[in-house]
């Protein structure tokens, strides 16, 4: 099998050709190598290349399915009242207090801490996200 | 709103970035010279909720620290055992798809929704968020108006 390097300077139909016959493992580790050596590029166009295969494996699929080319999208997301200079205010204000905490704001009102961010989520009630999403943040330790 | 000199326009919206030493007091930072780090909030559908976003150009990916693996793990089916090269060199981690949304200041727009390859890792900094270049960055148009803290996001498909 040619290196990724290799692989990876090929031209489209050339590439198309040179990994038709590999199987869905091969398939895989040569995405799992081209993403250790940080070659994004390359891992979108083995995905497009991968993709006129019949019946993947799940392995592979999966895999394609989060290497996909990033999709960006005009629209979407919930209307959010602008808080920010309020939260920024209140991290100011108290962060000396939570170190190494989550928090969650809204408005520059405290709204839940904790020591996880799973114990975080669990304590944001129905009732205190009523008002909008909140935003959470990890005060850092020093 | 940013406008091309060539007619059109160059985002969709903006929202306010936090501008944030390492350990928060800002002032001292100036005075120690410091390195400042910008930044912004960022929805996630997946949990509904925002949360505090680095953007990083020096960092490839979305990167999310240890903390957030439980919570995103059952809702993205993340892919095992994968080795990245990141901002502290290589790390093993899970990579799966994930959208994040961009919204912006009341009546600032409209807000972008992007669907990326994110990175689950055990990062030095287990709360963070990194907003990288290579695979979402780059992937918008963005600018920076340091002056009114202002961080400006459009959809570079729809650019000229």
């Amino acid at each position: 099998m040619l290196s990724t390097a290799r692989l990876s300077a090929l031209p489209g139909p050339a590439l198309n050709a040179a990994v038709e016959q590999m199987s869905d493992a091969e398939a895989c580790e040569l995405l799992r190598e081209a993403l250790s050596q940080g070659n994004l590029r390359f891992t979108e166009r083995l995905c497009r290349a991968f993709a006129a295969r019949n019946s993947p494996s799940a392995d592979l699929r999966q895999m394609m399915t989060s290497l996909a080319p990033t999709r960006v999208s005009t629209g979407g997301g919930p209307k959010i009242a602008d808080d920010s200079e309020a939260n920024q205010r209140w991290c100011a204000q108290h962060q000396k207090d939570y170190r190494g905490r989550w928090v969650a704001l809204r408005q520059g009102q405290l709204l839940a801490s904790s020591s996880s961010l799973k114990g975080l989520r669990h304590s944001l009630t129905e009732e205190l996200r009523r008002s909008g999403p909140p935003l959470i943040l990890h005060i850092p330790e020093c | 709103m940013l406008s091309r000199t060539s007619g059109g326009s160059f985002c969709t919206g903006f929202l306010d970035f936090w501008e944030s030493a390492e350990d928060g007091h800002l002032s001292e930072a100036f005075q120690r010279d410091q390195s400042l780090k910008i930044y912004i909030p960022v929805y996630l559908p997946d949990l509904g909720e925002r949360y505090r976003a680095l953007v990083d150009t020096g960092a490839p990916y979305v990167t999310f620290g240890r903390d957030f693996v439980e919570e995103l793990k059952p809702k993205l089916e993340p892919v095992q055992g994968v080795t990245l090269l990141t901002r502290h060199g290589r790390r093993e981690g899970q990579v799966c798809r994930i959208t994040l949304q961009l919204v912006p200041n009341e009546g600032e727009g409209e807000s972008l929704t992007i669907d990326s390859l994110a990175f689950l890792c055990d990062w030095p900094d287990s709360g963070s968020i990194i907003l990288g270049y290579q695979g979402f960055l780059n992937r918008l148009q963005f600018a920076i108006d340091p002056t009114q803290r202002r961080f400006y996001f459009g959809n570079l498909e729809h650019s000229p």
